[in-house]
């Protein structure tokens, strides 16, 4: 389960972060939604301890990330917008070496799997990341965080980018993961995939979560137009 | 883990294009560096060996003759060198091996390839201590500089920091990581090392199997303390651009600047006297007495011989120089010998202590740079440094001033001022036995050696020190 209390971040004069509430519970997607600088990668950085926060608490599993944050990081999975990987190394090798290094090991047949589960093609899983699109990267990206068996995911704006079709079948994805308890927080500009996958909507304004809604109460014009009405401000 | 880190480091470095051309080109100057050595050794010790023999034989064959005058005829001692100056030659360049051993001079060492060269060879003989101290840090910065910096600008460390993946851990992997690629171009010059140690190279040095691990040792730690400057500079450094620069700026500094700074200002602090000064004084003193001596020392050169004739007079109870049992020409060159070698013995003592007081300035620079306590040790430990030159200069002078005395002592003996006719052949000349070098032990090599060890062991641990405080506030971006 992931957790900010009071979540708090200050460049300065700026504030990026005022004082957020989030609770997102296991089997729960969050969206979160809001403009450039509105706070939402400050607050996947707080989860991921990347950043420090001036106050307040990014809690993993109950588990303060300031106070622990190798054990944090061993509960979570992250999926950054673009998902970088070693160039000189294979699918299957990036795989691999990021699995080892968050704790699992697996053999072979197992990672083509995950590869071929994120819908990897399978003559691809052997070349050099040189070659890749930006979308296969992001399924090698959602590779890792599978072979993690992470119970909490950060995704921030992951299908950014992606064609239509890899966008659906990451949200499937999301969706199979939701179904075994997986807590997921997702950062996104994709309002339609949003109220597609989500759970649960929040927009950030400056810092703030000024509007939070449970998708299955709202319409796809309905998200759209409480946005729009949120960045007037 | 920190395995998994290594070998993803390691699979890396050598699948990249620009790792491939470093290392050729490292291993093509490490082989020609280990075979221009190699040929340097060999070419020399066969020169050296062929010549003390014909030289040898030339003072034993010469023609009969009165044996003062054989000392005029002079022979050559030659300074072997020990088996590890293949790998570094050390001062050898410069300092010169051979000397030229005649009666009432006293010589320096000559055959110095600096000399004979022209500027390049001011830059150092490509030896594989030059290649190693110079162009192994180099590849050390060339391979490590983008290990953090780098992924950080790619994005993949904030991927590997967000597993929860400690610093340490990642430091020690790529430093794994880091070596194992470095170990690909030094390996085959460790192994040619020792094959060329075990079977290549005649001569001897005492106890090589010891001095080839302490070389290794050293070049070790001299390796380490670059392996963690590289990767706690690529830790802190914003971009990859950025931790190039400064490490370059550093090598450069640390390799070339400083040890030419050092040697500079050691010389500007400590200044050695000119060749025609050295002898000038030295002449002058033998004429003129030197100054807060004591006894006969003390007098000008006509009153230490008219003292000693006198007191010869006195000993044998005879009224003239003619009238005496020995040869009192030949005692009386003898007395300027025995003067002019406790004179020389006070002005090289002097000029020796100059050399290691330049010496000690020069270490100190070791605190800013690693390179200068690292060939300090090499040549110590290869038996090409100060310690050694200067024990071969002060046992050549004894064994002239010994050879000197033996050809005097034969007229001084065996003929009078009535009749100084004395021819003497091979078995008088046969008296004085070639010149044999015994080269330092270890222990005597690493004479002064301390404050260079500790440094060079401060600047590994120093370094490591860094590296672990730059990844300990390791940023993902």
């Amino acid at each position: 389960m992931l957790e900010a209390i009071q979540l708090r971040k200050e460049y300065g004069s700026n504030v990026a972060l005022k004082g957020l509430d989030l609770k997102v519970g296991a089997g729960e997607i969050y969206c979160m939604l809001g403009a450039n600088g509105a706070g939402k990668t400050t607050t996947v950085n707080c989860f991921l301890g990347f950043i420090q926060p001036t106050g307040g608490q990014a809690l993993i599993n109950g588990i303060d990330v300031q106070q622990q944050p190798l054990e944090t990081k061993k509960c979570i999975a992250y999926i950054p917008e673009n998902v970088m990987l070693y160039r000189n190394m294979t699918g299957l090798e990036n795989l691999r070496y990021f699995s080892k290094l968050g704790g699992h090991d697996y053999d072979e047949a197992k990672y083509r799997s995950l590869l071929d589960e994120c819908g990897l093609q399978r003559e691809a899983v052997e070349q050099n990341i040189d070659g890749y699109s930006k979308g296969m990267r992001q399924k090698v990206g959602i590779a890792i965080a599978l072979a993690k068996q992470a119970r909490a995911i950060l995704l921030d704006e992951p299908t950014s980018g992606l064609d239509p079709k890899s966008s659906n079948e990451f949200s499937e994805l999301l969706l199979d993961l939701k179904s075994t308890g997986v807590a997921i927080l997702m950062v996104t500009h994709d309002l339609f995939r949003a109220k597609q996958t989500g759970t649960r909507l929040g927009i950030m304004r400056r810092g703030e979560l000024v509007r939070e809604m449970n998708s299955d109460q709202v319409s796809h014009a309905e998200v759209e137009q409480i946005y729009l009405e949120e960045m007037k401000y | 883990m920190i395995r998994d880190i290594a070998r993803k480091e390691f699979i890396c470095l050598i699948r990249d294009g620009r790792f491939k051309w470093a290392i050729v080109i490292m291993l093509l100057l490490l082989m020609t560096s280990f075979l221009t050595g190699y040929q340097r050794y060999q070419s020399l010790h066969s020169i050296q060996e062929a010549s003390q023999a014909r030289d040898n034989e030339q003072w034993l064959s010469q023609d009969k003759k009165n044996p003062h005058t054989a000392a005029h005829f002079g022979n050559y001692a030659y300074k072997p060198q020990g088996t590890l100056a293949f790998f570094d030659n050390g001062i050898g360049n410069y300092a010169g091996s051979v000397v030229w051993l005649e009666a009432h001079k006293t010589n320096f060492a000559q055959n110095r390839p600096a000399q004979d060269n022209g500027a390049v060879s001011r830059f150092g003989d490509l030896t594989p201590a030059m290649t190693l101290q110079v162009l192994l840090p180099l590849l050390i910065v060339l391979m490590g500089f983008s290990a953090f910096a780098g992924e950080r600008e790619s994005g993949t460390l904030r991927q590997v920091m967000s597993l929860g993946v400690s610093s340490r851990t990642l430091l020690l992997g790529k430093l794994l990581g880091t070596s194992a690629a470095v170990g690909l171009v030094a390996l085959p010059a460790i192994l040619i090392g020792v094959g060329v140690l075990t079977f290549g190279l005649p001569g001897d040095n005492a106890q090589v199997g010891q001095r080839g691990l302490l070389l290794l040792l050293f070049y070790l730690l001299y390796a380490l303390a670059f392996l963690f400057l590289t990767l706690g500079v690529s830790a802190v450094a914003r971009t990859a651009k950025g931790a190039l620069i400064a490490l370059i700026g550093f090598w450069a500094m640390a390799t070339f600047i400083l040890p030419k700074a050092a040697a500079d200002i050691s010389k500007m602090v400590t200044p050695t006297p000119t060749y025609s000064e050295f002898y000038h004084l030295a002449r002058q003193t033998s004429l003129e007495g030197m100054k807060g001596a004591k006894g006969l020392l003390a007098l000008p050169q006509g009153r230490h011989i008219e003292t000693a004739r006198r007191q010869l007079l006195k000993q044998y109870k005879v009224a003239s120089v003619r009238d005496l049992p020995i040869y009192w020409v030949a005692y009386s060159m003898q007395i300027i010998e025995d003067r002019d070698y406790a004179i020389y013995q006070k002005f090289l003592g002097q000029l020796r202590e100059t050399f290691f007081r330049q010496q000690a300035v020069q270490d100190r620079f070791g605190l800013l740079s690693p390179l200068i306590p690292l060939r300090s040790l090499s040549m110590a430990t290869s038996g090409t440094g100060l310690v050694d030159q200067e024990r071969f200069n002060q046992t050549v002078q004894d064994f002239r001033i010994g050879m000197i005395r033996q050809m005097n002592n034969e007229l001084i003996e065996n003929t009078t001022m009535k009749d100084p006719l004395y021819i003497a052949g091979e078995e008088v000349f046969g008296k004085v036995k070639p010149y044999r070098y015994n080269p330092p032990t270890l222990s005597e090599s690493f004479e002064g050696q301390r404050m260079n060890l500790v440094l060079l062991a401060a600047w590994c641990a120093l370094m490591a020190a860094f590296a672990f405080a730059a990844v300990r506030r390791l940023r993902a971006q």
